[in-house]
């Protein structure tokens, strides 16, 4: 008796561990996955875990109904339950006739190995393309099992091969040793041999072939028993012992649709017979993963319960170990079970990670863009967009942006009492930059409008074109109507209505319209005077904030200004005696750009945001409902498409103008800073200024408006904010954010103030803790 | 400017043709640009001993003098503040104008710029 030979590969030992367990499980219908097996098996493969459960389970079920033989040749009565003779040898019939989509998958290993064995090549080839066939007909398992299982079963063709003809000497009780192997299995089911393939048909035949302890069966069968290590202990049997079966029946007679016939498409991969009778002594050919599905083959369920003396009968000891096996069975399918109900949602995880996958890869190769009518509700930005009006805007107020903030720390520096001349010249360079800034943002603004005065011209045209139509389609149904007389059909009348009530809609719609090219007068005042007026805030709140972060003292008195609304020193008084004293009425300046921008100025960034879709929506005349309807007006008609996927552009460039949405809301003009300073070039005329160093804006979010910055950083940024690194990391940010206050130069003092680029100046603990958080990326 | 009415004053912004609503709106925030501006010169005037005094005055409540050291560093405040307030009110008609003019005139095609 032979064991097994270990082997060094390790997927073979992984792929043997399956094979082996279910080899094991169909021969002694015991289940072999112990704990570890099964996670190996099952959890560690998902993808096969289904075909493999399912296996099982229609293993388990086919067992349980099967008549089988023990060790010494008794036949188990499933129906009865009991054991009884079995005093004939089965000798498949007609193993030699049986075509290759009959034959079992190991008959098939078996038929392989013989026409490697005697180099026909036509065989070969036949066999080899059945198995293909099969494995490739494999449902569920992955291609890389397919590939795995058709080349261990071709391995053990080949091995089998071998010792056929390497190794005579252990075919030394082969009664036909030069046959090919399914005749010799056709005879080998002797004595104490397992019975691979039980067939039902046959199985419980009591006028089938016996195989006697004296014939040569029983020497035949000697090799399988070896080569089978959990049953090693058959080999102790008593030869005498009349054995049963063995005969395993002609797979022929197995239903194709039966889950354990080798062509049923959820088994496939272990062949009919897991025990595999490769060569004694010789390395059972892994199997491959796909072993489990193997269980097809009804392996002779050898009662492993009657390995003792014969003479004990033991029907009722294998009985016991039998259901117990079952019972092992049956837990290690609810283990699994369990294990699987948990693929659903990680599928439907990965189906969803996949999708959005997919989405961000065509939206990455999507050429068309906006062009496609099918996507415009997922527009991403092209170049056409990036070269668009709102996004040309949008750079130059970056741009402008920029330069304001670095005029307002250049006149500072030079306001020094010792400022030298490298500062003031600086300044001044500052200036130019800042009023060819300033240049370049007009002109881009003035595009920006003369594109949205296109969109109304557009809508314009279109609405005449959806008129002449409606009107000729009206014309035709009248028509129509006039020569049925009194004979037309009620639909006709419908039609009519429709037409009708489309032309009214189109009226209104060019009212509209017309509505909105009459107020561009008024659009223009308005938003020139906000982007002015807000531009002119934000720069001297700039050249402010610069010096307070120079003087961080300053920040208390705007703190004390903020609390003593009734001083007028820091309002006009002329606006003042109109009632006017600005959204925040008597702030200081620092808090008041934080107040009033963020709600008298919350109009700009509205404004601004919608001005990609032109400005119809500052119309004050067409209502959001009433652009609603536009745009999905505009989306009714094909005929429409060239106004559509302007539209689609526009608003896809305000998306990208969004972005930097703070930066937009505190865009400001500096024309009294730009006025001030000679006008001298220092890179020649034309150019615009060249954008600055500052990093992206990050995404800031107030938090922790109850706690101070440190305690803040220690509770949520897991950070003490007082560190040297860390504060030269705060204050020397890359997104221009500037803080104010005594902490911030190491000191114990507190941070009482921040400048955040685009939006203003915030003395609460919600923004300062915001600012530190996204500057620490928290 | 003083005698200046708030129609007056919408007229020289150049923004008649705006709802009312609007033009409140936008009047607030000129204001508040004015404040802006007005607390940027102060704040020019102010040496590092006038802030530490402010400081210390703020400390110890001492609003009156807060207000008259503010107040003290022009020769009289309230001109210096109309002045201000002109200023701001001066430039952003100016540059209204020239802006409605470019964009009235705008060209349809695009600017070119890097």
């Amino acid at each position: 008796m032979s064991e097994t030979p270990p082997t060094d590969n390790l997927r073979s030992l992984e792929d043997r561990t399956l094979v082996d367990d279910l080899h094991g499980a169909v021969k002694r219908q015991i289940p072999i996955l112990d704990d570890k097996a099964a996670m190996d098996t099952f959890g560690g493969d998902m993808a096969t875990s289904r075909q493999e459960l399912q296996t099982a389970q229609d293993m388990k079920t086919y067992l349980e109904s099967r008549d089988y033989t023990d060790a010494r040749g008794k036949l188990h009565d499933a129906e009865t339950g009991q054991f009884k003779p079995f005093d004939q040898a089965n000798v498949k019939p007609e193993s030699q006739t049986q075509t290759y989509e009959s034959m079992s998958t190991d008959d098939l290993v078996t038929k392989l190995a013989g026409a490697l064995e005697h180099n026909d090549r036509t065989m070969t080839i036949d066999v080899q393309e059945e198995l293909m066939e099969r494995v490739i007909a494999m449902s569920g398992a992955s291609d890389d099992l397919k590939e795995r299982l058709l080349t261990n079963l071709y391995a053990k063709a080949e091995e089998r091969s071998r010792s056929n003809s390497d190794n005579p000497e252990d075919f030394t009780n082969d009664a036909a040793p030069t046959e090919p192997a399914p005749t010799a299995e056709a005879v080998a089911p002797a004595v104490d041999t397992v019975i691979d393939q039980p067939p039902a048909e046959t199985m419980g035949a009591t006028d089938t072939t016996v195989a006697t302890v004296e014939t040569p069966a029983n020497e035949t069968v000697q090799p399988i028993t070896e080569a089978e290590p959990l049953n090693s202990e058959d080999t102790t049997q008593n030869p005498e012992q009349p054995t049963a079966e063995s005969n395993a029946t002609s797979e022929s007679e197995i239903d194709p649709t039966d889950p354990m016939h080798p062509g049923y498409s959820g088994l496939a991969s272990a062949g009919s017979n897991p025990e595999g009778p490769e060569g004694p002594g010789g390395p059972e050919g892994p199997e491959g993963p796909g072993g489990p599905e193997g269980p097809e083959g009804p392996g002779g369920p050898e009662g492993p319960e009657d390995e003792g003396n014969p003479e004990d009968g033991g029907e009722d000891e294998g009985t016991a170990e039998r259901n117990r096996n079952l019972d092992e069975l049956q837990q290690n399918l609810d283990r699994i079970r369990e294990m699987l109900e948990g693929i659903p949602q990680l599928t439907a995880e990965l189906e969803r990670i996949q999708q959005e996958l997919d989405r961000l890869r065509n939206g990455e190769t999507e050429e068309s863009g906006p062009e496609e009518e099918e996507e415009e509700e997922e527009v991403e930005p092209t170049d056409e967009m990036l070269v668009s009006p709102e996004a040309i805007a949008e750079l130059s107020r970056r741009n402008y942006y920029d330069a304001i903030n670095n005029y307002a720390v250049a006149k500072i520096a030079a306001e020094g009492m010792f400022a030298g001349g490298e500062k003031k010249a600086a300044f001044e360079a500052a200036g130019a930059a800042l009023k060819e800034a300033r240049e370049q943002w007009l002109s881009a603004e003035a595009n920006l409008v003369r594109s949205a005065d296109r969109i109304g011209e557009d809508l314009q045209v279109i609405n005449n074109q959806e008129r002449a139509e409606a009107q000729g389609i009206l014309d035709t149904l009248l028509k129509e109507k006039e020569d049925a007389g009194d004979d037309y059909d009620g639909s006709l009348e419908a039609q009519i209505a429709e037409q009708q009530a489309n032309l009214v809609k189109i009226t209104a719609y060019d009212g509209l319209i017309a509505e909105h090219i009459a107020s561009r007068e008024a659009r223009l005042q308005e938003f020139a005077t906000n982007e002015l007026t807000e531009l002119s805030k934000n720069v001297d709140d700039a050249m402010l904030a610069e010096r307070t972060r120079r003087h961080p003292k300053l920040t208390k008195i705007n703190n004390w200004l903020q609390k003593h609304p009734k001083t007028r020193i820091g309002v006009g008084l002329g606006l003042s005696a109109m009632g006017i004293v600005g959204a925040a009425t008597f702030n200081a300046p620092l808090v008041a750009f934080a107040t009033s921008a963020k709600a008298g100025l919350s109009g700009y960034g509205s404004y601004n945001a919608s001005r990609g879709i032109g400005e119809m929506i500052a119309n004050k005349k067409m209502s959001k409902t009433q652009l609603a309807t536009i745009d999905d007006y505009l989306g009714a008609s094909d005929r429409q498409s060239a106004t559509r996927r302007n539209s689609k552009r526009l608003g896809a460039a305000v998306a990208v103008a969004m972005a930097a949405a703070p930066a937009i809301i505190a865009m400001t003009e500096a024309h009294h800073a730009a006025t001030a300073v000679p006008h001298t070039h220092p890179t020649g005329g034309g150019t615009p200024p060249p954008p600055t160093s500052t990093a992206p804006m990050p995404t800031i979010t107030p938090q922790g408006g109850d706690e101070y910055p440190w305690t803040f950083g220690m509770n949520n940024l897991g950070t003490n904010i007082s560190a040297h690194d860390t504060l030269t990391k705060i204050v020397n940010n890359p997104y221009g954010i500037k803080f104010v206050g005594n902490g911030m130069g190491g000191g114990s003092g507190a941070i009482e103030s921040v400048f955040i680029p685009g939006q203003g100046t915030f003395t609460d603990f919600a923004h300062i803790n915001g600012a530190i958080a996204a500057i620490m990326g928290k | 400017m003083a005698t200046m009415t708030k129609e007056e004053l919408i007229d020289k912004l150049g923004i008649g043709s705006v709802d009312p609503e609007t033009q409140e709106k936008m009047l607030q925030n000129v204001a508040a640009a004015v404040s802006s501006r007005i607390m940027n010169r102060v704040t020019e005037k102010l040496s590092d001993e006038d802030i530490d005094t402010l400081s210390d005055m703020i400390d110890r409540n001492d609003d009156a003098g807060v207000e008259n050291l503010i107040k003290s560093k022009y020769p009289n405040y309230d001109e210096f503040a109309m002045q201000v307030e002109n200023e701001v009110i001066e430039e952003l008609a100016a540059d209204g104008a020239r802006l409605r003019s470019t964009m009235a005139t705008a060209s349809p095609e695009p600017v070119a710029q890097a």
